[in-house]
């Protein structure tokens, strides 16, 4: 077919325009990337609980070694953040009263549960390193969980024992918690996980409301973020 | 256009060329992925650092204290970990409110921004407008409520205050505007103000007056209608008015005020609520108070009031000193009596009998003799009877039982009468047998003692520290000091959670005891960074020397503290805070050091004055004679001194001192000069420069050259001298220092008022001696206050040495030891005895390889033409006693042996001549009187001796006398009069030459 010649300059400077626009996309792109898409945020001081401040690198580091309590629903950063305040506090509470340090062979097992999370031990020293921290930080962490869990284990439990009514009440406003083969138990034969699941309930409200007045007591400050 | 554009695109898209879309495709598919890579921090983890730059506010900016505290370096792998660290060392300043690290990725390398929000303050305040208040005011009621400096975000809340403050003066409509301004790096808040005309009181109510009164009470507090309202005048003239009738006994008077605003602003009914309450008369019924102190046990007046609550004070405190006065049965209770206008407050005494101690009885003390117990008591037969004193004697003697193991011991008290029952008060003070009966119960010994879970420190270590062991007495204050002490010891390794509990076991007799200390060490604490802020003339190292802690050690509290000390102690800043920096690790903290560096250039300057009773040469022009006299002499003084410290960066300092007094010059002995050198002058003067050098070459000694020049108007002769000294000092504890001095100087004497026929020999061989001497001293100082102490004691000795060796032109030894004692009276606290003992001692050496020819008592030495008289020091190296600080019986360095008796000091005309031993005795009583005013009596004793060899006990001088202390803010301003307790005559044998009685002196300090 032959070809006129304006249609080769048309299939020329359709050519050329896609030309330039690779040319421009593409220094666009170098630029681009260049300025804006290499720079990012390294670090920065998200909390100060009473002096000590809360990084972004520790949230990182608790949602990275798999540390943050199954109480935080989200892994966002605010929620974490917040999760890391109320532990601080908690820490700095029960430091006042010179526990006993945790027994060591509690902590390696939670070190243990925390190395199963990664293939190698290779993976979690890139994480640690990623996150600013070494197998000693991560030991002291998983110390202080312990150490802190021991407290609210001591201190709070047994502190509320349910009456009979609450028990009963309970039983009757939760009957389908307590099937066993589609049948739901009697009160007598349930007492006993009702009574469990009361005092665990009844401990997660004097501990929640603990936490509630270090939270109003403490010294907390949220560093807004200036982008 | 945009119809344009979408054309294209569609024509783009329907041209359908695929290579083209593929492109862009492509390219934002790699855009995105570019994005997504970058967005992570391990992409930055390990890369080089290429470059590191500081924002402050988005403005770039480099100091060097800033790298310190950063852990990340240029050149080296980028380590989050460091990051970390230098994001806390940064926010431990307390100057940030944020701190941001972004990294950029430069090829293979990263640069690293730290962006820092500077916590925003507001350091100055401007006022702009119709304000009618000047700046000061307005800025004063803002500093007053917020501060000096405050947050940005605090500015709003100014707004309230201003607005308060307006409105409390009236201006009701005022308009207020407050914002920030940047000016330069400050933040400058701005109150815009219209602050409007001030509202004119247009009505005045007074509520709760009669209406005779009510025109009384305006005349009185000066209110009209018409005038413009201030609150503030309104309250200041109700408080005055309050104070007033609270002077005519109205203990409950309340005046207060509000106003109701009309007219939107510009007009207010001025409401006043007065409440005169009733006029108060105390009086008292029942018996009479023993004693005139009525006016400290019943405050109503100083209170101003009549509140329940003081009254029933008043009862008991009434009570009390009745108890104390040996009325133990004594009650005391009050009424109110209301009459018209006035409340009667009516306290009712009733004293009951006095009580005496006859006897004091032990029973049941078996273990503890008699005579021991009784030492514990605080009440003696033939004394009162204070039930308040037998309990603090049944509490000591109780806890002595308890010192021997006793842990239950009891001691009860039974009070038996023993005068007969029908005896009245007319037969005085009921005698009274007190027995104390003691239960001693079971003796605990302590069995054994345990130590578990220390890691830390050892068994061993730790018995070491711990009093209350094995066999000993159980005693269980004792044990809580241990425990006490152990948890300090703790403290100071670092260990800041250290808990023990002591668990106690007895067996079932309660004879033993088994002690188990349960130890919680707890973390110890090391300092992981020690970071130095707020420096910027002083070296860091300056600082880190001063600094008792180091990286990697424990963090102690004692250390803590002693570098703080140490800090305060180098002069060098103006406020020092030393703060601990959690990382989050209970293991490891940041210690920093904040410092507020003080001015280089320091400028003091002053005056005074001092008053004295000085010698003087009277010269009789018509008979031609010339003798010492007494006079007492005012000589103003003033000082200015100039230093400079931080010498290079270094905790180095010169200073001058120059200080010059206005004093009458000695009188010559030749008449016809008289005329020329008669008046007042700068005639004495001093000026010393002085270069500090603490830690001299790395060392614990502190270096002082000073150079000085100085003249001085001494009585008998004019000093001039001018040398230097270079003195090496340490204090080897907190209150033992000690010296080591080299000083070279020249001594002219001139003027000397000696005997005129001792000139030739005399006088002029003193001019021009030359001095080159090494001295040391040591001084133990533990006094309580070095101004005004009230205990402690101060104990110094210190030799010197010239030698003709060394460059002197008179070689000598000479020493001078002194002892001062400070303690509070027994049973009077605020009494203090100052007592005080010096002795100084001193001879010439002989210049044998020099030819001597005895003239006289005199030794003459060839070619250097210089004379002393036998063994003599120079005169400017001699000791002279007398004045406000020794024997204060005596003028200033009068003291010595009249002429005529073996071994004079004092020459004819009357002047002393000083001597080679001086010996000074004091003792003072100081009573304060009130807060600021205390008086004083004494007694001093002293003498100056020519040789030791004349040295007499005998012969010692004394003076007695009173005075009075004022406590001002430069110290105390004391005013003595000493009294010669043997007068006698200056030239023995002539009558008319007798001393006078008294000495005054003015001066400011305490003696000794």
């Amino acid at each position: 077919m032959k070809s006129f010649p304006c249609c080769r300059f048309s299939s020329f400077r359709s050519a050329l325009s896609v030309w330039f626009s690779f040319i421009a996309a593409t220094t666009i792109f170098c630029f681009h990337s260049e300025i804006e898409a290499q720079s990012r945020s390294l670090d920065r001081v998200l909390a100060v609980v009473s002096g000590s401040v809360i990084l972004e690198s520790d949230v990182r580091s608790f949602v990275a070694l798999g540390l943050v309590d199954d109480s935080v629903t989200g892994q966002s950063n605010e929620e974490v953040t917040s999760y890391l305040i109320r532990r601080r506090l908690m820490i700095d509470e029960i430091e006042r009263y010179g526990l006993q340090e945790p027994i060591e062979s509690m902590v390696d097992l939670r070190m243990f549960e925390v190395l199963e999370r990664f293939s190698s031990e290779t993976k979690l020293s890139t994480v640690l390193e990623n996150v600013g921290l070494s197998l000693e930080d991560l030991r002291q962490l998983i110390k202080d969980d312990v150490k802190l869990e021991n407290y609210i284990e001591k201190r709070f439990s047994g502190m509320s024992v349910p009456t009979e009514s609450q028990l009963q009440e309970y039983y009757d406003l939760n009957q389908d918690d307590f099937r066993v083969n589609g049948f739901v138990l009697s009160f007598g034969d349930a007492r006993s996980q009702v009574l469990e699941e009361m005092e665990d309930r009844m401990r997660t409200e004097l501990v929640i409301e603990w936490v509630e007045d270090l939270q109003r007591r403490g010294d907390v400050m949220r560093v807004p973020f200036s982008p | 256009m945009h119809t344009q554009v979408r054309c294209s695109i569609a024509r783009l898209v329907n041209q359908n060329r695929p290579s083209f879309f593929v492109w862009w495709i492509l390219l934002i598919w790699l855009l995105f992925l570019s994005r997504a890579e970058a967005s992570e921090v391990k992409d930055f983890v390990g890369k080089e650092v290429a470059e590191i730059t500081f924002l402050s506010d988005g403005i770039p900016i480099h100091f060097d204290g800033l790298s310190e505290l950063v852990e990340t370096r240029v050149g080296l792998p980028l380590s989050i970990r460091q990051v970390r660290e230098s994001i806390t060392h940064l926010f431990s300043l307390g100057e940030y409110e944020s701190i941001n690290v972004t990294g950029t990725l430069l090829r293979d390398a990263v640069g690293l921004q730290y962006e820092l929000v500077p916590i925003q303050l507001v350091t100055d305040i401007n006022v702009r407008g119709d304000s009618r208040f000047s700046s000061g005011e307005l800025q004063r009621a803002i500093t007053d409520a917020h501060g000096r400096s405050f947050y940005v975000d605090q500015v709003q809340a100014t707004h309230r205050t201003l607005q308060e403050f307006y409105r409390a003066r009236g201006y009701l409509r005022v308009d207020i505007e407050v914002f920030v301004e940047r000016h330069g790096d400050k933040n400058v808040m701005v109150a815009s103000i219209n602050a409007g005309a001030q509202a004119l009181i247009d009505r005045i109510v007074v509520r709760g007056l009669s209406s005779t009164m009510y025109e009384r009470v305006l005349e009185r507090l000066r209110f009209e209608t018409g005038k413009p309202y201030d609150g503030t005048k309104v309250e200041r003239r109700l408080r005055s008015y309050e104070n007033q009738l609270r002077g005519q006994r109205y203990y409950e008077v309340t005046l207060k005020h509000s106003i109701e605003i009309v007219d939107g602003g510009s007009r207010v009914h001025l409401i006043l609520d007065v409440n005169h309450g009733r006029r108060i008369r105390v009086s008292f019924s029942g018996d009479d108070l023993p004693g005139d102190n009525l006016e400290s046990l019943v405050s109503i007046e100083r209170e101003g009031s009549v509140d329940e609550d003081l009254l029933e004070d008043i009862d008991t405190r009434i009570t009390e000193h009745l108890h104390q006065l040996g009325y133990r049965d004594a009650e005391v209770s009050h009424s109110r009596k209301t009459e018209e206008n006035e409340l009667s407050i009516v306290f009712l005494l009733n004293l009951g009998r006095l009580y005496e101690l006859e006897s004091i009885v032990f029973t049941g003390n078996l273990s503890v003799p008699e005579s021991l117990l009784a030492s514990f008591l605080h009440i003696q037969p033939g004394e009162p009877l204070v039930i308040a004193k037998l309990n603090n004697s049944v509490d000591d003697l109780t806890e002595y039982y308890r010192q021997l193991g006793y842990a239950a011991a009891r001691v009860e008290t039974d009070i038996q009468e023993s005068s007969v029952e029908s005896a009245t008060v007319d037969d005085g003070p009921e005698k009274v047998v007190c027995v104390l009966s003691v239960e001693e119960g079971i003796r605990t010994v302590i069995r054994s003692v345990d130590i578990a879970g220390n890691s830390f420190l050892s068994d061993e270590e730790v018995l070491k520290n711990i009093s209350a062991l094995e066999g000993d007495a159980y005693y269980a204050r004792q044990i809580a000091e241990d425990s006490e002490r152990l948890r300090h010891i703790y403290l100071d390794y670092g260990h800041e959670g250290f808990v023990v509990t002591i668990e106690q076991e007895f067996d079932e007799e309660f004879k033993v005891v088994d002690l188990v200390y349960h130890f919680n060490e707890g973390p110890q604490i090391l300092i992981d960074h020690i970071l130095i802020v707020g420096n910027q003339k002083i070296d860091s190292a300056t600082i880190e020397s001063a600094l008792t802690i180091r990286e990697g050690q424990a963090l102690s509290l004692s250390d803590v503290a002693e570098s703080r000390r140490n800090l305060n102690a180098l002069g060098l800043f103006r406020q020092v805070d030393i703060r601990e920096f959690s990382h989050g690790r209970n293991d490891r903290k940041d210690v920093v050091v904040v410092v507020e560096e003080a001015p280089s250039t320091r400028l003091g300057y002053g005056g005074g004055f001092e008053f004295s009773q000085r010698l003087r040469r009277e010269t009789n022009f018509t008979t031609g004679t010339s003798q010492a006299v007494e006079r007492l002499e005012f000589a103003p003084r003033g000082f200015i001194q100039i230093g400079r410290r931080n010498l290079w960066g270094k905790n180095r300092s010169i200073d001058l001192f120059t200080r010059v007094s206005v004093r009458r010059k000695n009188n010559p002995i030749d008449l016809i000069e008289t005329s020329e050198q008669e008046g007042f002058g700068f005639n004495e003067y001093r000026v010393l420069s002085t270069y500090t050098e603490p830690r001299v070459f790395g060392s614990t000694w502190d270096l002082y050259v000073t150079a000085f020049v100085e003249e001085a108007i001494r009585p008998g002769f004019d000093l001039f001298s001018r040398g230097f000294n270079a003195e090496a000092r340490q204090h080897f504890t907190s209150t033992v220092s000690g010296s080591f001095t080299y000083g070279w100087g020249k001594n002219d004497t001139s003027n000397i008022q000696l005997n005129p026929e001792d000139v030739p020999l005399v006088d002029r061989l003193f001019e021009k001696v030359r001095l080159s001497a090494f001295s040391g001293s040591i001084v133990r100082d533990t006094r309580s206050d070095l101004i005004d102490p009230s205990d402690g004691e101060v104990l110094s000795i210190d030799a010197k040495l010239a030698g003709r060796s060394i460059g002197s032109e008179v070689g000598f030894v000479k020493t001078y030891m002194q002892a001062f004692l400070y303690r509070a009276l027994p049973g009077f606290s605020d009494v203090i005895l100052a007592t005080g003992a010096r002795l100084g001692l001193a001879t010439r050496f002989e210049q044998s390889n020099l030819d001597f020819s005895p003239v006289g008592d005199l030794s003459q030495v060839e070619g250097s033409a210089i004379l002393f008289p036998n063994r003599l020091l120079p005169i400017s190296e001699r000791f002279f006693a007398g004045g406000d600080t020794t024997v204060r019986g005596f003028a200033f360095d009068r003291l010595g042996i009249p002429l005529g008796e073996r071994g004079s000091t004092i020459g004819p005309d009357g002047f002393p001549r000083g001597g080679n031993a001086v010996l000074v005795l004091n003792a003072e009583v100081r009573l304060p009187l009130t807060r600021n005013f205390g008086l004083v009596g004494f007694l001093d004793a002293g003498n100056v001796y020519d040789t030791f060899r004349n040295f007499s006990l005998a012969r010692i001088r004394a003076g007695a006398g009173f005075g009075v202390r004022y406590r001002s803010p430069v110290g105390p301003i004391r005013v003595d009069l000493g009294f010669k307790l043997n007068r006698q005559e200056l030239v023995t044998g002539v009558e008319n030459r007798r001393e006078p009685l008294t000495a005054l002196h003015i001066s400011i300090g305490q003696a000794f």
